[in-house]
């Protein structure tokens, strides 16, 4: 019993050492990236070819760190706000627009949340182009319902290109540059205007062949279209 | 002779051309036809794998009793879930015939998700989970043996899904075509009475039908409603307003139409219950941006402020052309409550408000009992991932979890290599409930 006890204290302290020292791994790992009087290589290289570039250095890019890139480091923190100590450490390798780590680690690109405003203008455009603004917005906060309803797929580009779903899609009519008022009407659909009262389906009752779109309580008349939940 | 002669040829000539291009065409349309198909059939024959390992999944949690294995077996059944309701709402089937199927699938996955992070937060399956889990399975049990008959039927008859995409009333459309729609729709009218799934996610059953918090107030007529509107709009020339639909949703409304003397519309809807302004929307385009973004901010705050929101903080604003839109949040005695949105767009040429929204304010705000946090920010601090390099002061706030529920976080925000995050670090327990990604461009800051 009390071997077991001692056993188990042996685990826990091994496991204790091991995350200490794991902490202290990582605190070392991105303490290298710092750059002082002194350092070597390809990163005070960079550094000094963009301070170069900006006019704070105005010696050789060899790559040593020495009293002229100390002082253009200092100017270069000074001039942009940063706490004035002749290192590069994160916050002035970030300022330098350099990677702020020695890591395969790469800031992100490219993500945006308008990626879809194209893509939604399209179907606005296709579907409403001759409503009022405010049915546009309705049309893509229609789209958007769809999206955070459980019967409904789950993108923005499965919404709009579910088999059947819009008349404009089916016919390929949506496949126009979108006009001006589609793109904002798009924007502000994305944004979380919900002209539409929550509604997922809309319908023209002057077009429509479909009985059953009749039997969805109207929550909205918008132009031409009935706004249905 | 000659010239008949002539004209033969060259309608023989225009006849061999049009059968070649007739040709041509019939083996392009088969391609397309084919190919089609293909799709089709790959997305049908998926789908009964997904859901058949749906099954068994669900089949196996019965059995399992540890928090990995079952976090293993709800995650694959999210996995499973999602794939196969993506591949059901490609099939070329009127959504009608697929809405409740779809439905069992996207809870299911949800259902999954939550179970998930139940597990990996260390408690274990309640007996009404258990129960529910029961009775998913052999909803998923009949689905699966549906799919396979219908499958085996369309093997059978050698049934081409691509013909459910040629409309009925065709020539050559054969009533086996329509043999899957028909399947399907027999299929979905069993998919309707499998439990009602109340759980902490998006998709969950109560998410729906939570009512406005925020809607306080006597009822009001129409007359006043535009007495609220012409208040609203001050500063801005209204020639008239004119009635439109009235908005039967989650909030009820007064939908109004005001034209301005630039015979410029602004649609506004006004709550039936209070008078409140849910939603105001200009559609004028500004020509140009005059005013810098910090300015729209302070304009809007202006705006808010003199409309009877006093304790609005501004998070984020973005920019797109020359409109910016910012977003508000309430302050809860130094708690930011992010539940409490509304968001306002700025014209940057003139500072006129163009866009009002305040949805999620009318639907969360109400008066709230804030707990003391018991941790501390010291506390709360040892919990962020050393990798992260806190820049801000810490800020307490209230931020919504999925299933609209809301807690008390510290917000932390930092930056890793040139990235910034914000991490909420619960106030009282020291989860780690969300991170968040703050994308920098050139039209400002937005969060994923």
């Amino acid at each position: 019993m009390k071997k077991a006890t001692l056993v188990l204290a042996m685990a826990l302290l091994c496991v204790f050492a091991l995350n200490i020292g794991y902490s202290v791994y990582m605190r070392h790992s991105i303490e290298t990236a710092t750059l002082y009087w002194g350092s070597t290589g390809d990163d005070v290289i960079e550094v000094q070819r963009r301070l170069k570039n900006w006019g704070y250095y105005d010696g050789v890019v060899d790559g040593v760190y020495g009293p002229k890139t100390f002082q253009a480091v200092k100017d270069f923190q000074a001039k942009n706000g940063l706490s004035v100590d002749g290192n590069v450490g994160s916050q002035t390798r970030a300022a330098l627009g350099m990677p702020t780590a020695d890591s395969g680690y790469t800031p992100t690109r490219g993500v945006s949340s308008r990626d879809n405003v194209y893509l939604m203008a399209q179907a606005i455009h296709g579907e409403a182009r001759g409503e009022p603004y405010i049915g546009q917005v309705a049309v893509g906060a229609v789209i958007m319902n769809r999206v955070n309803h459980p019967s409904f797929p789950n993108t923005i580009a499965g919404v709009i290109f579910q088999p059947g779903a819009f008349t404009a899609v089916t016919d390929g009519q949506m496949f126009m540059a979108p006009g001006e008022s589609a793109m904002r009407a798009a924007g502000d659909a994305l944004n979380g205007w919900d002209p539409s009262g929550g509604a997922i389906y809309y319908y023209n009752p002057a077009k429509t062949t479909n009985n059953w779109i009749y039997s969805r309580p109207v929550v909205k008349v918008i132009g031409k279209h009935r706004f249905a939940k | 002779m000659t010239r008949e002669r002539t004209i033969t040829i060259v309608l023989l000539v225009a006849l061999l051309v049009t059968g070649i291009w007739g040709i041509d065409q019939y083996r392009q349309k088969k391609n397309y036809h084919v190919y089609l198909q293909n799709q089709y059939h790959r997305m049908f024959y998926e789908l009964i794998d997904h859901v058949e390992t749906i099954e068994v999944d669900l089949a196996k949690t019965m059995v399992a009793d540890s928090p990995r294995q079952n976090m293993l077996l709800f995650s694959d059944v999210w996995r499973q879930a999602f794939s196969a309701q993506e591949k059901l709402n490609q099939l070329p089937i009127s959504h009608l015939t697929l809405s409740n199927t779809s439905k069992f699938l996207t809870q299911v996955g949800d259902y999954g998700y939550s179970l998930t992070r139940k597990n990996a937060d260390g408690t274990p399956v309640s007996a009404e989970d258990r129960t529910n889990l029961e009775e998913l399975h052999t909803y998923a049990g009949y689905l699966t043996v549906e799919l396979q008959k219908l499958r085996n039927e369309i093997q059978g008859k050698n049934i081409n899904l691509a013909g459910l995409a040629r409309e009925g009333k065709f020539l050559f459309a054969r009533a086996s075509d329509r043999l899957p729609e028909r399947e399907l729709t027999r299929i979905e009218q069993q998919m309707v009475d499998y439990p009602t799934l109340i759980y902490d996610g998006p998709f969950s059953e109560h998410i729906q039908d939570i009512a406005p918090k925020g809607l306080t107030g006597e009822n009001i007529d129409y007359e006043k409603a535009v007495d609220v509107a012409r208040d609203f709009l001050e500063g801005i020339e209204v020639e008239k307003i004119n009635k439109l639909s009235n908005g039967n949703g989650d909030i009820k409304t007064y939908g109004l139409e005001a034209r301005t003397s630039d015979d410029d519309s602004i649609y506004i809807d006004i709550s039936r219950k209070g008078g409140h302004v849910v939603w105001m929307l200009n559609q004028r385009d500004p020509g140009s941006a005059d005013i810098t973004p910090d300015k729209a901010v302070d304009t809007a705050k202006e705006f808010l402020e003199k409309n009877g929101y006093k304790n609005m903080v501004p998070t984020y604003s973005m920019r797109n052309d020359n409109i910016s839109v910012i977003n508000f949040a309430y302050l809860d005695d130094q708690v930011v409550a992010y539940t409490d949105l509304i968001k306002v767009k700025v014209a940057l040429d003139n500072g006129q408000i163009l866009g009002y929204e305040a949805e999620g304010y009318l639907k969360a705000h109400h008066e709230r009992d804030i707990p003391e946090p018991k941790l501390t920010v010291e506390q709360a601090r040892e919990r962020i991932s050393i990798s992260l390099d806190i820049e801000k002061p810490v800020q307490l706030t209230l931020i919504p979890l999925e299933n609209k529920e809301e807690v008390l976080c510290y917000e932390f925000r930092g930056d890793f290599e040139g990235d910034d995050f914000l991490v909420y670090i619960n106030a009282l327990t020291g989860r780690e409930e969300r991170i968040l990604k703050l994308l920098k461009s050139e039209n400002g800051v937005l969060t994923i």
